[in-house]
């Protein structure tokens, strides 16, 4: 905890931060995906079907989806891990088939995972890292310098990973991906298993490199981080790409058909198959005390709604029409169904 | 240049997290040294008690008399059936008997060649005994005696039909022939080709080196695959590093290791071994031809490693499938049983064992005081199939990393 407090405090201030700076302006496209497929040997569908996205430079971009929506084959495609079955891939107007060093180098991956060598300290595996990402001399050096700073790592930098604890761990993930300053960092679920401190900081820490002009891809399960978070969010179901702009973009699109009732939990019973049977009310989930109706058009169907009430003597405690937040909105675009049960 | 940074990063971490791992280290290099320790001393005792299955005996016959056939016949009477006696054809050649010999297919090999003694000039038979330089004394005596028992039987044979033959005629004169035809077993005190016999160390030093050394499949497998189970693969593979550089990274620190384990091993056989009542490990006059065969056991142990690793998922598999396939290439080579007390049909599938190959180079140094043109043969096999394993690993490897 104390050390928490202590790399609150020696968190890099922005001129530190500007040696990650980029030349390339907010203007540009950082990301061009074009009707991408991708599809896993022997799967009997592609993963990712006909997606197009395009991300400006400088943008922090959420990419959210139930499990299994396709995102992790998405990043994978613009990282170079995985091959589209067609269409293309350009970051910073270059593709991987015409030119894989210099693309591998416009882009720094945060996997899922602690990719790093538990039994190597941080700056041992720092300059792993950077070696491999081609840097060397007093350049991966002051590097490593930097990046230990700007993950607040200083007194523990020459620990061993295994000893870190899941926050520490994490923030070195972040900044591994970071040595080489690439352009564009792609993050999925950097904040998994840590206390709400770390994900602070790490949240601190994205929001001074976009500050710099790095286009960051940021996948999480945790909508409120997105939310906070991203300027832009797109999201993805079964492989298609469903949604994409800005929070406000997104919630004013898609959340308007949408009619939440609270009532008394002995009402909901005789509620339920009241507001059910009623005419342009196409779903409607019930969770006590909340029923919330689906419909075609909620301020024209509201009246209908509270007569119904009115005439089976019932009256809901609040009444809310739109969705409340990011949450609530990915609910209503892709189902409550649960997507990894078997 | 980059790449030489990149090379450099992979070495240093790979050899940095095999240091760490003190544990796994020490197990590395110590528990070789203390199975070859109690292994050979344990094997040295079993070795004298035991009465192996029928020893392969071969007649060769360059005298061209009756005694060859009495002598097969006499041995073949032998009740305790403790050797398979084979008269070979009399084309065969010394040369053809040292092959037989030396690599473990005959236990013990008979030459039968004519003498000319001054004090009778008449030509009399020579017995010349020789055994594998790698058969245990215990069996070696055991196969003496049996000659010795035959000839024995043959030359009773002769003296009461030639003392039946002069009884009736009375003739002095014919006592001459007591001594005419008289066989002499002359045992070959050096091998075929002058080489000291062996000591059990020489036997079993190199066996459970060379052991230890293919071993090694398993941690070094288990290595590339946590760096893909953790995710570190996954970071490796979106930078613009290539394959070769991260083979290389595996290959070099285990390489050392495996060295460094040899050498133990070696030091250990030569010095410990003699402290505590076994054999001393003598280890011959070409430590060129030394040095070519361990390095050639050690990049062929090292590849197939890597071929384990690219062909497992998962620690267990690796652990496993590592570790009984090395004990089935170790069974069938000649390491958990030598050969020559194997069934013949056995024998032939030692040859495509590269533990065989690696055994046999190490014990035509250490045993016959051979030089590298004699372990050539053995070092190309092991050369070829490291290769061969490298190439197939390589091939797995670069396919993982590569977009899918």
């Amino acid at each position: 905890m104390r050390l928490f407090f202590r790399d609150m405090l020696t968190r890099p201030t922005p001129t530190t931060v500007s040696a990650f700076a980029n030349t390339h302006t907010a203007s540009e496209l950082a990301i061009d995906i074009h009707e991408v497929v991708g599809r896993y040997p022997r799967a009997d569908r592609a993963s990712i079907d006909h997606v197009s996205l395009q991300v400006r430079a400088g943008t922090i971009l959420g990419l959210l989806g139930p499990n299994g929506a396709g995102k992790t084959t998405l990043l994978s495609m613009l990282c170079a891990l995985m091959r589209p079955r067609s269409g293309t891939i350009q970051v910073h107007g270059l593709q991987f088939k015409d030119h894989p060093d210099a693309y591998k180098d416009l882009i720094g991956l945060v996997p899922q995972s602690l990719a790093l060598y538990s039994r190597l300290t941080a700056r041992e595996n720092l300059a792993v890292f950077g070696r491999m990402s081609g840097l060397a001399g007093r350049q991966l050096h002051a590097r490593m310098d930097f990046a230990i700073a700007f993950a607040g790592l200083e007194e523990v930098a020459d620990q061993r990973v295994e000893r870190y604890s899941g926050g520490l761990q994490r923030r070195l993930n972040l900044v591994t991906a970071l040595l080489p300053d690439p352009p564009i960092l792609v993050l999925d679920e950097p904040t998994v298993g840590i206390d709400p401190q770390s994900r602070h900081a790490i949240h601190e820490n994205l929001r001074q490199l976009s500050r710099t002009g790095k286009t960051i891809i940021y996948t999480s399960h945790y909508l409120d981080e997105v939310e906070q978070l991203c300027d832009e969010i797109a999201i993805l179901d079964r492989g298609r790409l469903i949604a994409q702009g800005s929070l406000g973009v997104l919630l004013a699109q898609f959340t308007g058909n949408q009619i939440e009732l609270r009532f008394e939990p002995q009402s909901i019973s005789t509620a339920a198959p009241i507001l059910r049977a009623l005419a342009g009310v196409y779903d409607m989930t019930v969770a006590t005390p909340l029923i919330t109706l689906m419909t075609d058009n909620p301020y024209q169907r509201l009246p209908q709604v509270l007569s119904a009430l009115e005439v089976a003597h019932l009256r809901p405690l609040t009444l809310m029409v739109g969705a409340r937040d990011l949450e609530q909105t990915f609910l209503n675009l892709t189902g409550t169904r649960l997507r990894d049960t078997p | 240049m980059r790449r030489l940074h990149q090379l450099r990063a992979a070495l240093g971490k790979e050899a940095l997290a095999l240091i760490r791992d003190t544990e796994a280290l020490l197990i590395l290099i110590v528990m070789p040294a203390v199975f070859v320790l109690i292994m050979s001393l344990a094997l040295q005792d079993t070795f004298a008690h035991q009465i192996p299955k029928p020893m392969r005996l071969v007649i060769l016959d360059e005298a061209h008399t009756t005694f060859a056939p009495r002598l097969t016949a006499a041995l073949h009477k032998d009740p305790s059936l403790a050797v398979s006696v084979q008269a070979l054809d009399n084309r065969a050649s010394r040369a053809h008997v040292r092959k037989l010999v030396h690599t473990g297919r005959v236990a013990v090999a008979l030459v039968l060649s004519q003498s000319q003694p001054h004090h009778t000039h008449t030509p009399s038979i020579v017995v010349t005994l020789y055994t594998n330089p790698a058969l245990p004394a215990q069996m070696r005596a055991l196969g003496i005696s049996l000659v010795r028992q035959a000839m024995a039987q043959l030359d009773a044979t002769r003296l009461a039909s030639t003392l039946q033959q002069l009884m009736p005629s009375g003739t002095p004169s014919g006592l001459l022939t007591l001594t005419q035809g008289a066989a002499r077993l002359e045992v070959a005190k050096q091998g075929l080709n002058g080489a000291p016999t062996p000591t059990s160390a020489q036997q079993n030093v190199p066996a459970w080196a060379l052991l230890a050394m293919f071993f090694l499949a398993i941690p070094l497998s288990v290595s590339l695959i946590k760096e893909r189970q953790q995710g570190v693969l996954l970071r490796l593979r979106s930078l613009p590093v290539p394959s070769w550089v991260l083979l290389t990274g595996k290959i070099l620190p285990y390489f050392v290791v495996n060295t460094i384990q040899l050498a133990v091993v070696l030091l250990e056989g030569m010095y410990l071994l003699p402290l505590l009542g076994g054999d001393a490990l003598t280890i011959g006059h070409a430590p060129l031809a030394l040095g070519v065969i361990a390095t050639a056991a050690n990049l062929a142990a090292i590849s197939y490693g890597l071929l384990v690793a690219t062909v497992v998922r998962t620690q267990e598999q690796a652990t496993s499938f590592g570790a009984v396939s090395v004990l089935i290439m170790a069974a069938i080579g000649g390491i958990l049983v030598p050969t020559m007390v194997m069934p013949p049909v056995m024998q032939r599938f030692a040859a495509i064992s590269p533990m065989s190959w690696g055994l046999d180079g190490f014990q035509a140094i250490f045993v016959r005081n051979e030089g590298l043109t004699t372990i050539l043969p053995d070092t190309w096999h092991l050369i070829g199939f490291g290769t061969v394993c490298l190439i197939v690993a390589a091939a797995r490897f670069r396919h993982e990393l590569r977009p899918q």
